[in-house]
């Protein structure tokens, strides 16, 4: 082995790991950094897929279907017993289930923030942050006692369905429409022109820097051997966001003259005729009605 | 930092997209008339920018990583008023397309992060280098600017998840939204941010802003003079000072109670009768129902202050804009 490649010193030597701190193992920013770029693009491409599907809610119109959602979410917000919100749940799956949309797509969006909401009330469920009846206890020494309240456990649980039964009709809404139709159905709605404009193009240009961080990223990646300090890292990344934002800076200028030369003068145009269905209407009124029983439960 | 679908009251949503309608009209107005035609691209990368920083992870010292927001990073590039507007469109994108903070949510998130961080961060940042101050105060202004803003954004989050508890719960104490009061989200938001994040947002703006300061300077927001300055201070003096009241013995004049016009008049005229139960105010008597002791009675005559102040400011800055435009 020693015969034909000789290893230079400085390049045997890569820092150990340091044993006290997290330095030189595990990943750092820049793998860090990568996975979220890549996690981020296939976030982006897999909604497509299911937006293509023929189900219920991809047949609705994109505007419909955003105001119905948005009335239905609404309703969810406003719900006071967990029946109800049990029952949203249900709604939703069900909606998902005749879009073609598979649980497992609807749950990788959803889990997250409910692990998290779990995680973040599961103190309430006892009676040192809500007291009430006890339900189980735990222990109990002299006049102190520790256990689980029924209205802790009740308060626990209407958040967490609440959660889940909100951001699973965010999470249907996007699953089941592609991207230049979420724009096209805000556009319907009482937002400023310029702000839905502006949306559409960032979200364009996202995927442009995006691009270019990658690629830089990639770039460093692929020149490390050891790893490098904290100062050395942030310099390097201070440098690389930078650049991001005076590529950003210079696309804005190129992309005005561009839109100026096509005849852009500061107004936006659209072509955008909103002709309702008879499945439009029988889906804005269906969230209407939900809304309404909301209110009275 | 972005709250989720579920956690605000419908009432809370609806208060903060009503407050921000307005500072977003105003920021839309600004960005109009200083960036004109060249604002849909421009606020459009640099909303791009806003999220991209975002997504980005922070070398911090101890080998871990963290994530920033990058609204006062934003804010030192475009000035205030357009990072509203980018910062919002970023937190948008985030909420529709990839449920990073709920879409009822929408308006909270985007006063804690595109509105009062970036402000924040311009003004202490603003404050901290009055004079002609040297490449290390710079540095140590950017930190503080990032640090501070966060955190007082991470206040703003604190009191908006603690305040549920106070005004949705159900009859028998079982919190609706939200479940913690405002004694543990601010501890809990406080200890996070004064220790982790607020440094992590502190490093990553002092760092990038830096960097363009050494490199390219011309690309920082320069703000015109600023004649609104005394006037903000005088503000903050007068919010602060307000528990004074509290130490002031009965009514303002005028502005009696039924049970005090009863020990003045005797009576209660008949009209202002049936007009007294028609309002019923969100924070009664200057003070944010649920707090009860004298600590927490002053805090809450300072934020019912600072929102009435806050609010009436608004109001005036509006009516002198359509004044001027009639």
């Amino acid at each position: 082995m020693e015969k034909g490649i000789k290893i230079p010193d400085w390049l045997k030597n890569t820092g150990a790991p340091c044993s006290c701190c997290s330095i030189g193992r595990g990943k750092g920013f820049l793998e860090k950094n990568l996975e979220a770029i890549a996690s981020f693009l296939k976030e982006v491409l897999e909604p497509e897929e299911f937006a293509n599907r023929r189900g219920l809610l991809q047949a609705i119109d994109p505007r419909a279907k955003l105001l119905g959602m948005t009335l239905l979410i609404t309703a969810a917000a406003m719900l006071k017993n967990m029946p109800a919100l049990a029952g949203f749940i249900a709604l939703a799956a069900a909606l998902a289930a005749v879009s073609k949309i598979t649980a497992s797509a609807l749950l990788k969006r959803v889990w997250l923030v409910l692990f998290f909401t779990f995680v973040l009330v599961l103190p309430t469920a006892f009676n040192f942050v809500i007291a009430g009846d006890p339900m189980v206890t735990l222990f109990s020494v002299n006049h102190h006692a520790l256990y689980i309240s029924r209205q802790g456990l009740e308060g626990m649980a209407i958040l967490i369905l609440r959660v889940a039964a909100m951001v699973s009709l965010v999470s249907l809404f996007m699953l089941s429409t592609s991207y230049p139709d979420v724009f096209r159905a805000i556009r319907s709605f009482p937002v400023p022109r310029i702000f839905i404009a502006a949306l559409a193009m960032c979200f364009r240009y996202i995927m442009v820097l995006i691009k270019i961080a990658e690629e830089s990223h990639l770039a460093r990646k692929a020149r490390t051997i050891k790893p490098s300090t904290v100062k050395e890292g942030g310099g390097w990344l201070a440098k690389r966001i930078w650049l991001i934002m005076e590529r950003s800076l210079e696309t804005a200028e190129s992309v005005y003259l561009a839109m100026t030369a096509r005849g852009f003068t500061g107004e936006v145009k659209t072509i955008t005729q909103f002709e309702m269905k008879g499945r439009d209407y029988a889906w804005i009124g269906f969230a209407i009605f939900v809304l309404l029983l909301a209110v009275q439960l | 930092m972005h709250i989720p679908d579920g956690y605000l009251s419908p009432k809370t949503c609806a208060v903060f997209y009503a407050a921000m309608a307005p500072v977003w009209y105003v920021a839309a107005r600004k960005v109009q008339k200083t960036l004109q035609a060249k604002q849909i691209p421009l606020l459009a990368l640099s909303a791009a920018f806003s999220f991209v920083i975002m997504m980005f992870n922070i070398p911090i010292p101890g080998g871990t990583t963290g994530h920033m927001t990058g609204g006062v990073v934003v804010a030192s590039v475009l000035g205030p008023w357009a990072a509203v507007i980018s910062l919002s469109l970023a937190l948008t994108i985030q909420a529709l397309l990839f449920g990073d903070g709920g879409i009822t949510t929408l308006g909270a998130n985007c006063f804690n992060m595109a509105f009062i961080m970036p402000f924040a961060g311009y003004y202490v940042y603003n404050i901290v280098t009055t004079g002609s101050p040297g490449q290390r105060r710079r540095w140590a202004a950017l930190f503080i600017a990032g640090y501070v803003a966060m955190n007082i954004a991470a206040l703003a989050v604190a009191i908006e998840l603690g305040i549920q508890p106070i005004i949705a719960s159900s009859p028998d104490g079982i919190p609706l939204y939200a479940p913690y009061p405002l004694s543990v989200t601010i501890f809990a938001m406080a200890a996070s941010h004064l220790l982790f994040f607020g440094l992590i947002e502190g490093l990553g703006t002092a760092m990038i802003v830096s960097y363009i300061l050494k490199t390219n300077e011309a690309m920082l927001y320069k703000p015109a003079a600023n004649p609104l300055k005394p006037l903000w201070i005088a503000l903050i003096i007068l919010i602060i000072l307000t528990p004074l009241g509290l130490l002031a013995k009965g009514a303002a004049w005028g502005e009696w109670a039924s049970e005090e016009l009863i020990a003045l008049l005797g009576y209660v005229p008949e009209g202002l009768k049936g007009l007294e139960g028609l309002w019923s105010s969100i924070m009664p008597g200057y003070n944010i129902p649920g707090f009860n002791s004298p600590v927490k009675s002053a805090a809450g005559y300072i934020i019912s202050a600072a929102l009435g102040s806050g609010l009436i400011v608004l109001i005036i800055y509006l009516t002198g804009k359509i004044w001027k435009k009639g």
